[in-house]
């Protein structure tokens, strides 16, 4: 056990493990690692290194922001676009006897194309008691429906054994269309779990709030129960030294 | 090119140009640290997007095209400052003193500054992965480097960043609210 677990710690360069984290491996690496890191506690340590350095840079530009300025390039734009129409005419008498058409195949992903795993080496994955965050920054619904079914099946796993879970989910950037009452599937599934299970807290980074309000000038109604806090880093942060697990999905 | 594309992007180009600008200026300002430096390379950016645009084949490749657009200005500008450096391996000056460090206690700004510390190819490439999730192939294209090379440069900005702030991280200084210490 102890050969394979030095085997497997020194077969991954960081260079591969950075691969890893960002999603630069094909669907059967990726799942090995993850399948690694779950039995290897150094290997996890390494990734979930590396992926607190990728958080950290994400989180610490996120509230950069475009100063005003005045609006230079209009005219400039406005010329190219007279060309542009001059160009577009010659194209439309081209392009009316040559019909296009193309679609792009919906390629189908599964948890091990992207789950990004930093699995905190202090958590007692499986205890009695386990604390896991589960992060979001993306508003792809395929991502958003991945969260919510990873959720939903630990949730339903947990309410039938006699192991205690705390579910943190944490939406920040593009991830608050999870948590914006827009309608969406994938916002009455996260209110049905939120109403069956007490175990299941939903936070928003007040950061990313903040920006977007400013941004569109209105508030943004968000689903009931859904707790903003100051910031993600600082949650994450809070929550990691509590101990407690983290998957970014 | 798909012809009717053409014909049909212009409010389209014009759109997602604008769309993109905050992110432009994310990167370019991580790159730089300095908001009227990143201001002017995103505008110069934009400008020759703009009269390039019959350049750009196809609207799917707009975001890394632009990037591409983006780190040209940079290194245009890098040129202009250091024109003798392999800019590359190009380290800003730091002149952070104990003092001003120990006054930043935002998070934010300590990883700024560790990454504004970084050599100027690491950070690019940093970067545009971090900020702008691009693939290796992607920042590839987009730097003008070998995969291997954003491979390599990505490991060990993130290995120095490990250094600086994981280690400061242990020593209690990544969390928030005040800390008192006292001063021998």
């Amino acid at each position: 056990m102890s050969d394979m677990k030095i085997q497997n710690t020194t077969q991954y360069s960081d260079e591969h493990l950075n691969a890893f984290i960002d999603g630069q491996l094909d669907a059967t690496g990726q799942a090995e690692i993850l399948d690694v890191i779950r039995h290897d506690t150094e290997l996890s340590q390494r990734v979930c290194k590396l992926q607190k350095i990728n958080n950290l840079v994400q989180l610490s530009y996120q509230s950069i922001e475009v100063p005003e300025r005045h609006k230079g390039t209009n005219n400039s734009f406005q010329s190219t676009k007279i060309k542009w129409f001059a160009a577009a005419s010659l194209f439309l008498a081209i392009g009316a006897l040559a019909g296009w058409v193309s679609h792009q195949a919906m390629h189908s992903e599964n948890l091990a194309d992207f789950a990004q795993v930093a699995r905190n080496p202090n958590a007692a994955n499986n205890a009695e008691h386990w604390k896991l965050m589960l992060h979001v920054s993306t508003a792809k619904p395929q991502r958003l429906n991945v969260v919510l079914d990873e959720a939903e099946a630990l949730l339903e796993e947990y309410a039938k054994s006699s192991r205690k879970l705390e579910l943190e989910i944490l939406a920040n950037s593009d991830g608050l269309a999870l948590v914006t009452n827009n309608g969406k599937g994938y916002n009455k599934r996260l209110q049905n779990l939120q109403q069956k299970y007490g175990n299941l807290a939903v936070m928003v980074c007040g950061q990313t709030l903040k920006r977007v309000q400013r941004e569109q000038g209105k508030n943004i109604n968000l689903l009931p129960n859904t707790n903003v806090v100051s910031s993600a880093i600082n949650q994450m942060v809070k929550r990691q030294k509590e101990g407690w697990s983290y998957i970014r999905i | 090119m798909n012809p009717l594309n053409f014909i049909c992007r212009t409010p389209t180009f014009k759109k997602q140009l604008e769309e993109m600008r905050p992110r432009l200026y994310k990167v370019a300002y991580s790159w730089c640290h300095a908001a009227d430096i990143a201001d002017d390379l995103v505008q110069d950016a934009v400008i020759k997007a703009i009269r390039n645009a019959n350049s750009l084949r196809d609207m799917k490749k707009m975001n890394s095209w632009l990037f591409t657009i983006l780190s040209n200005c940079w290194r245009d500008y890098l040129r202009q400052q250091k024109p003798t450096d392999d800019i590359d391996e190009c380290v800003f000056t730091n002149d952070d003193t104990p003092e001003l460090a120990q006054e930043r206690q935002n998070i934010t700004d300590i990883v700024q500054q560790a990454v504004a510390a970084l050599p100027q190819g690491q950070r690019q490439v940093l970067s545009l992965v971090d900020l702008e999730g691009f693939s290796y192939a992607e920042v590839a294209e987009i730097v003008d480097i070998p995969a291997g090379t954003v491979m390599s440069r990505l490991n060990r900005a993130r290995k120095a960043l490990a250094e600086q702030l994981l280690e400061l991280k242990e020593q209690n200084v990544l969390t928030q609210g005040t800390h008192i210490r006292v001063v021998k």
